[in-house]
């Protein structure tokens, strides 16, 4: 798995290519960490990404539940087929904001941020 | 039958994982059914590796049945005794705040496979499940 952050308009996306699974959970782990700051806007972009297992569903329910504790917003996005069974299964697509593409969550985030 | 013996550390996951990929081709799964297939096994095989040898290494036989409808896989090990069965589902209608992650792997396990069994004999974990090519 190869995970690639940026930052654009002030919120930082984070961009998963390949398996997140029990042996690459960590490292997404590792990279969202930092990101979780004050009002820190976090866009997760699985395009790139087909399999996602309960290892990845872990790191993901710690970064849902750590950011809106400091204030900031999380959003999913580029969800295919594969991931987004994952998430209904799960009833994880319940309380995830989740959208076709970095851009719609980028505007979706940002006009949240105005209320 | 396929059968392959893997010792159960993290690196074979993969292995273990194409061994099962192979032996679901003869039955010419649809590309999401794949995938799932993948998931629950990865699953089980995780559990294995990370709690089922504490203090030793040990080791995990699958068994692959392709059948006419349907797969069956057999995942074997000799570690403590586990029954995926009894662990509690979780609630997936909670909020986000009352979540854990705890349990979700093996409840996803359940909710793919059609037929999920489990036997405990002469210290072996031995555990069945089926997936057939219709939903």
């Amino acid at each position: 798995m190869e995970i690639k952050t940026t930052i654009r308009k002030g919120i930082n996306i984070v961009e998963i290519t390949g398996n997140l699974d029990g042996n690459s959970a960590p490292q997404l782990q590792e990279s969202a960490m930092p990101l979780i700051v004050p009002d820190g806007d976090l866009i997760l972009d699985f395009s790139g990404c087909r399999y996602v297992s309960s290892a990845g569903l872990r790191v993901l329910l710690m970064i849902a539940k750590q950011l809106p504790a400091q204030g900031g917003q999380l959003a999913l996005s580029g969800l295919l087929e594969e991931v987004k069974d994952v998430m209904d299964m799960t009833g994880f697509s319940h309380f995830f904001k989740i959208f076709e593409t970095v851009e719609e969550a980028a505007a979706a985030l940002t006009q949240a941020r105005k209320k | 039958m396929p059968k392959a013996v893997f010792p159960a550390e993290m690196k074979n996951l993969e292995s273990m994982i194409a061994f099962i990929r192979e032996g679901a081709e003869k039955l010419d799964f649809d590309k999401m059914t794949l995938s799932q297939l993948h998931l629950a096994c990865e699953e089980v095989l995780v559990n294995i590796i990370n709690y089922a040898y504490p203090d030793k290494e040990g080791s995990i036989e699958i068994n692959c049945k392709p059948g006419q409808e349907q797969l069956r896989i057999e995942i074997v090990d000799s570690g403590i005794p586990f029954r995926p069965l009894d662990i509690p589902e979780p609630d997936i209608n909670l909020p986000l705040e009352e979540r854990s992650p705890g349990g979700l792997g093996i409840f996803m396990m359940r909710k793919i496979m059609d037929q999920v069994s489990y036997t405990r004999d002469q210290g072996r974990n031995i555990l069945t499940m089926a997936k057939g090519k219709q939903p």
